[in-house]
């Protein structure tokens, strides 16, 4: 199997020494990059564009938790931790996965195994794109709650004045970002902006009734019911070739 | 407490019954009916009057043990339960009773022994009526007797519940003390080890002397935690120890300054005190800073006080999540410890947090 690209998100520069040596030791993983704040960290994720993060907790002015919800595209995330494994805890999806330090080489290959499993299913060729596939996943920090969820998984997308519902497994948090910011990013073959106020999930609409005035009425797998525009009830009508 | 099992409650109990008898019972009737006989029988009335009284006060004394042994084993201050006052009051008047019946062949048989002739005394004129009206009469008595016992009980229950109080507050302060002086933040312990796993691939004898290092923190931590106060001295080796540590964490970004004055290096202060001032510095402030800042250490001691001085670079901010734990923690233990005597502060001068903690020099 090719190599996981993998950057280091850490203040400390011998914790940093420290999980290079253990990376190097287990093999199959490139370092291409390493940052030892949010920012820096930031700007490195968007150059290079890892499948793996390495993300301490505890940094100067901003936490990782930050980076996440900075992120368009989260990559699979390890956080390395010395005592906040109760943060990581709490997170409503089990997607994160955490090592403490000092790092058990054991425990280290464990996590790296999960990550190649997780990679499996994704082209890697999709990494690299401007665009969010339905494998990428975004961080949602709604209150107290955290949720890393894959673009795949949302059902619908909402208006709430400035920022924007998001849909999925029954749960609906708050997403810190404009409709259209959410809506540049999504891809386009799966997700579709059906009146002014939502963008659905094509592959959870349930049924399609005709409306008045040239409209249609959407049902989603969850129960909502959608109002399609008249404008694009049209385009869709097109794209779905009914 | 138990009255009934104490000698001295029996001694006191019967010298009380005489006394309280002799005085309001016999008293009055030797000195209202002394006129009242015939000179030839004045002596033996008098005696007569005397046996009678210390009849009463015996007969009394031992009824009172029924009484008392009821109190004693049913009547709890704490859990006053109304079904046993209920119970006390028969009790009580059924005691009377009892004293009514024994009473009159007592003073019978008193009579007999003193050779007291009843038809030329007033005694015999005694009716059943008249006898009735003596029950009111050692009824008061042994509503005094009870109301002395009442508040032997709850002079005794008092004194009992607030040594209890002490006790419990001792215990109280004692373990509050104990988990504030806290262990060293496993946090710091954790990064700790892992920067030296880190340092040992660069720098095996510097890694070696943090290790050192990190043992002398934690056996600091461990032995001092059931001692109240410690030198200034020997606190101040963990604070370098403490910066030591956490320059392999930091490196570049923390600078640490000291301005110890050498005579209050021998003060007692509480232990992990200044350490903990440290380490609120190191954690909210430099932590904070990307590019970094100083700590600045500093003690002054005067005639009254014992100055301790902790700056950091940064800004005084709670940190959202912050339950602000270390510092409620030094003002307890303050509190505890000092009462109000000892001062703690925390504040923004400038572009630099400065915590102050004045603890008074006995």
């Amino acid at each position: 199997m090719s190599t996981i690209k993998a950057v280091i998100v850490e203040d400390s520069r011998l914790a940093r020494n420290e999980l290079k040596e253990l990376i190097k030791n287990h093999g199959g993983i490139e370092i291409v990059g390493e940052a030892e704040n949010v920012d820096e960290g930031f700007k490195l994720i968007n150059e290079t564009h890892p499948e793996l993060l390495f993300l301490d907790i505890n940094m100067p002015e901003k936490d990782g938790f930050e980076l996440l919800e900075m992120l368009d595209r989260v990559p699979i995330t390890i956080f390395t931790t010395a005592f906040d494994e109760y943060a990581i805890k709490s997170f409503e999806y089990n997607a994160l996965d955490y090592i403490l330090k000092p790092i058990n080489a054991k425990r280290f290959a464990q996590a790296i195994e999960k990550v190649k499993k997780q990679l499996e299913g994704t082209t890697s060729s999709s990494v690299s794109q401007e665009k969010l596939t339905e494998s990428s996943q975004i961080f949602i920090k709604d209150g107290d709650k955290c949720w890393l969820v894959k673009i795949g998984d949302i059902s619908l997308f909402e208006i709430v004045g400035n920022y924007t519902r998001v849909f999925f497994n029954g749960e609906k948090p708050m997403l810190y970002r404009s409709l259209n910011q959410v809506e540049e990013k999504l891809p386009e073959q799966n997700f579709f902006r059906v009146n002014r106020q939502q963008i659905i999930n094509v592959h959870y609409i349930k049924s399609v009734v005709p409306w008045f005035n040239g409209k249609l009425k959407l049902t989603m797998n969850s129960g909502e019911e959608v109002e399609v525009s008249r404008r694009q009830s049209y385009i869709f009508k097109d794209k779905m070739s009914i | 407490m138990k009255l009934i099992k104490n000698w001295k409650y029996w001694v006191f109990a019967l010298i009380g019954w005489l006394v309280l008898i002799l005085l309001t019972l016999t008293a009055d009737k030797v000195s209202y009916g002394i006129d009242l006989v015939e000179k030839n029988i004045q002596y033996s009335y008098i005696a007569y009057l005397v046996a009678e009284g210390i009849a009463c006060a015996i007969l009394a004394f031992a009824l009172s043990f029924i009484l008392l042994y009821y109190i004693e084993a049913h009547i709890v201050f704490g859990n006053l339960k109304k079904r046993n006052v209920v119970i006390l009051v028969f009790l009580f008047f059924g005691v009377q009773i009892i004293y009514a019946a024994i009473l009159w062949p007592m003073l019978d048989f008193v009579q007999g022994i003193i050779h007291f002739n009843p038809e030329t005394g007033l005694i015999a004129e005694i009716n059943f009526l008249k006898k009735l009206t003596n029950i009111p009469y050692f009824s008061a008595m042994f509503v005094i007797w009870i109301f002395l016992i009442l508040v032997i009980k709850a002079y005794d229950y008092n004194k009992n519940i607030t040594l209890k109080q002490f006790k419990l507050e001792g215990s109280l302060k004692e373990s509050q003390l104990n988990s504030l002086k806290g262990q060293i933040n496993p946090h710091f312990m954790f990064n700790s080890l892992n920067n030296i796993r880190g340092l040992m691939l660069e720098d095996v004898s510097k890694s070696r002397d943090m290790l050192t290092k990190l043992s002398e923190m934690l056996r600091y931590s461990l032995i001092k935690n059931d001692v109240n106060s410690i030198a200034m001295e020997e606190e101040l080796e963990m604070v370098d120890n403490y910066i030591a540590l956490s320059k392999i964490q930091f490196e570049d970004r923390l600078k640490f300054e000291k301005k110890v004055d050498p005579s209050s290096l021998t003060v007692s202060i509480p232990p992990m005190i200044v350490q903990l001032l440290v380490e609120n510095a190191a954690k909210h402030g430099i932590a904070n800073l990307i590019k970094g800042g100083t700590i600045t250490l500093i003690t002054n001691r005067t005639e009254t006080y014992l100055d301790i001085i902790v700056k950091n670079t940064g800004k005084l901010k709670i940190a959202k999540g912050s339950t602000r734990l270390g510092l409620k923690n030094i003002q307890q233990r303050l509190r505890l410890l000092y009462g109000n005597l000892a001062e703690f502060s925390l504040e923004e001068v400038g572009d630099e947090v400065v915590a102050n903690i004045k603890i008074p020099m006995v």
